[in-house]
Order: structure tokens, then C-alpha cells, then sequence
């Protein structure tokens, strides 16, 4: 306890964590439950230190339906290939709705295969985003969590000439998710 | 021993000398700014606010030749990243208080016995939302002095309480926390076990409270 009352820095982050003996542990209780000031104080680091509710699962399952779809881009690729410019122009998705914006690579791009760098928008401070790079056949060859709007790909995973797709989820501070939607380019020796 | 959770912790508070700090404080930062901003939203306010509040905090971290952030304990039993976040919330109300003189309230609720009175009155539906739960001032006086001394009462049967118990009804009443909630700040398995021990505690009260010597015999 501090002179002013209070408990003191170390005792509430060690109750925080739980490894306070139990003897003690119930006495940060009981001062919990009788001090406004300290118990408003666990409460918010509670709240900053245990993570949100993970909506992982759910996303899993869109990641599946993503890899789903992405087996079936190929055949779809080479009908829409065939077709007029309007016609692909009417085709494209509508990227109106992709909330979360891509810089490089864009749709199609051709870039060498040792230097591929993903670069997305910013949605915002504190926004976690997950990185998801397939192959045409729809494996997925990467995958990571970053707080930046970057990433380098290891050349040694798109060494293969050939289609790649690859889309960023931003997972927001107060649990919602923005997509880029999927983006296809292909790397060249 | 625990400890810290980040190298560049380690690397900040082993450093032999306050050059050698200077040169770790901007790794520190950059390791920890999005742990700082967190809690610096805590007190809410717009993104200035904010910002303010943030940069308030890094200065008060770095006074003093980093006085607060050396206190740290490395054979202490929290890690540095949860010390951290106390003390970082510490300094926010600082500032908060800085600048507004006051500290917003937990919760609008002024008294969380009376909560937890009346809601023994009414009896013990946890699912009734709190909000429901009539306003004294709208009772007659001679029920609002019943009121009173019930809620005296009570108060002493609640210290009788196991504290978890007691921290646990606070929670709930005085600070208006959701189950929901409740069950993640007290680690409690999920809302239904939250909800059965309100029940289980708002029974053992009602129990004691109509077999006190003042209301023996008081219709519920």
C-alpha cells in the first residue's frame, strides 16, 4: 500500500498477473473492492491487457472460403481473359467495396521474384493486420501478423514463375475487420 | 524472477548509464507506443486528446533520468509490460486531473450498495437489467429510512464477504460491469459462472439480511 492509500504500482500489476501469494491476493481484493480509484485503475489494465474476444475462428473459416474461390480463379482467370476490354472492366470486382486499399503490388502486376514487398494502406493507429499469400492452386505459402503497412516476402517462396495471390485483413481496435480482397500478380525470373 | 517481455525492455533497464538510457528510450518507445496509446485511449477524448495525453506521458516516463521507469523491480513477480500499463494509467489520470480537475467516474452510479440493496428487494433476477431498478426518490420517506438502515446493514454483511466475493459485487453493482466482463477481469471461466455466483451471493445476502435482529420478520 502507498502512503496515500493507494496500492502500489507493483503489488496491482503483480495481482494483475496472478502471481501474488493468495494471502496477499485477498488483500488486493478487499482493497479492490472497497477503493474506487484502484479498482477503476485494474479494470482499465485488465482491459488494455487481455486481448479482445479472437475472432480468428470466424476468419479461418472466410480464409477457407478465400482458398476456395481461389482454386476456382485460375478457370475463371483464363474465361475472363478471353473476353472484350468492357467485359472485363464489368467483371472486375467491385472495388468499391474493398475498404482496406492496396499500393504494390497491384492487380497483375508483374514484379522479379526476389523482390516482392506487399504495401498496403494505413487503417488506422493500432490496427493489426494479417498477411495471406497463396499460390494459383490456392496454398497457402505465407501468412503473417504485422502492425506495419509493409512486408518482404522471402524471395525463396515465389521463386516459381507463375500467379500469386496475396490479401491483407486489418484487424481493428475495437474487433471489426477491413479486407483488401484478393490481389494477383505474378513474378518473373 | 520475471522477466521483461520485450529485448528492448531488457536492454533499457540494464543499460549501465543514463547515456546508455537515452540511446535505449527510443527502442522502448517504439516497442511499447502502441501498449502506451492504449491506455492513454483509456480516458477517452478525441485523437488530440489523446496525442496530448501520450506525449505527457513520455515525458513524465523520461524526468528524472527515467526515475519511474527504473523503480521497476527485474526479480519482481509482474512482467514489465503489465507494470508498465499501471504505471502508464497512473500518469494518465495525472493528466487527466492536470487538465480537468477531476477524474471521470467509474461509474454514474453513487452507490453501489443501495444497487445491490434494491435489487434484493426485488428479488434476485440477475437478467434484470440495473438500469430497471426504481430511483429512491420516487419512494415514499418512510420506505427510503427502511431503505437506509437495510443498506447500513448490508454494507456490514458485505465485509463478511470473501474479498474476490466483494470486489466481485462491485463490479456488478457499483460499477455497472457486464458479466460479460466480469468473467474476463476476474478471470472467472465465462458469464454463466459469473451469473451463478452473483445468484449464489445474492441469496446468501437476502438469507442474512432478513434474519438480521433489525428486519427479522420484514416482508421481502
Amino acid at each position: 500500500m502507498t502512503n496515500n492509500g493507494h496500492l502500489m504500482t507493483d503489488e496491482l500489476a503483480a495481482y494483475l498477473e496472478g502471481t501474488l501469494p493468495s494471502d496477499r491476493a485477498g488483500a488486493v481484493e478487499a482493497h479492490l473492492a472497497r477503493c474506487d480509484h484502484c479498482r477503476a485503475d485494474f479494470v482499465a489494465a485488465r482491459r488494455v491487457l487481455t486481448p479482445r474476444p479472437s475472432v480468428w475462428p470466424t476468419r479461418l473459416l472466410g480464409s477457407a472460403l478465400v482458398a476456395a474461390l481461389l482454386l476456382a480463379v485460375p478457370a475463371l482467370w483464363s474465361r475472363i481473359s478471353q473476353r472484350s476490354a468492357p467485359d472485363l472492366e464489368r467483371a472486375a470486382p467491385p472495388r468499391a467495396s474493398v475498404s482496406l486499399m492496396i499500393v504494390a503490388p497491384a492487380e497483375g502486376a508483374r514484379i522479379p521474384a526476389g523482390g516482392v514487398r506487399l504495401t498496403w494502406r494505413s487503417a488506422g493507429v493500432e490496427t493489426q493486420y494479417r498477411i495471406t499469400v497463396t499460390d494459383s492452386a490456392g496454398g497457402r505459402i505465407w501468412s503473417a501478423e504485422s502492425a506495419d503497412t509493409t512486408a518482404a516476402l522471402d524471395p525463396a517462396l515465389t521463386a516459381r514463375p507463375g500467379p500469386y495471390y496475396w490479401m491483407v485483413d486489418a484487424l481493428l481496435p475495437d474487433g471489426r475487420i477491413r479486407s483488401s480482397g484478393t490481389y494477383r500478380f505474378s513474378t518473373a525470373p | 524472477m520475471t522477466e521483461p517481455d520485450q529485448p528492448e525492455a531488457v536492454l533499457f533497464l540494464t543499460a549501465a548509464d543514463s547515456g546508455a538510457r537515452d540511446a535505449a528510450w527510443e527502442r522502448l518507445v517504439g516497442a511499447y507506443s502502441r501498449l502506451l496509446l492504449s491506455v492513454a485511449r483509456g480516458l477517452g477524448g478525441g485523437h488530440d486528446q489523446v496525442m496530448d495525453r501520450y506525449a505527457y506521458v513520455l515525458e513524465r516516463l523520461h524526468a528524472d533520468d527515467f526515475r519511474r521507469i527504473r523503480a521497476f523491480r527485474r526479480d519482481g513477480s509482474a512482467r514489465f509490460s503489465t507494470w508498465l500499463v499501471v504505471i502508464v494509467r497512473r500518469l494518465c489520470i495525472d493528466e487527466y486531473r492536470a487538465r480537468f480537475g477531476r477524474v471521470p467516474a467509474a461509474s454514474s452510479r453513487t452507490n453501489g450498495v443501495d444497487q445491490l440493496r434494491r435489487r434484493l428487494e426485488l428479488g434476485e433476477a440477475d437478467a434484470l437489467d440495473i438500469t430497471s431498478i426504481p430511483d429512491d426518490n420516487q419512494r415514499p420517506p418512510e420506505d427510503v429510512l427502511d431503505g437506509g438502515a437495510r443498506s447500513r446493514t448490508l454494507s456490514e454483511l458485505l465485509t463478511r464477504l470473501p474479498p474476490r466475493d466483494q470486489l466481485l459485487l462491485q463490479l456488478r453493482f457499483r460499477d455497472g460491469l457486464s458479466a460479460a466482463e466480469i468473467a474476463g477481469i476476474l478471470k472467472y471461466r465465462s458469464s454463466f459462472h459469473v451469473y451463478r455466483r452473483v445468484q449464489s451471493l445474492l441469496r446468501e445476502l437476502k438469507t442474512a439480511l432478513n434474519g438480521h435482529p433489525l428486519f427479522r420478520g420484514d416482508p421481502d
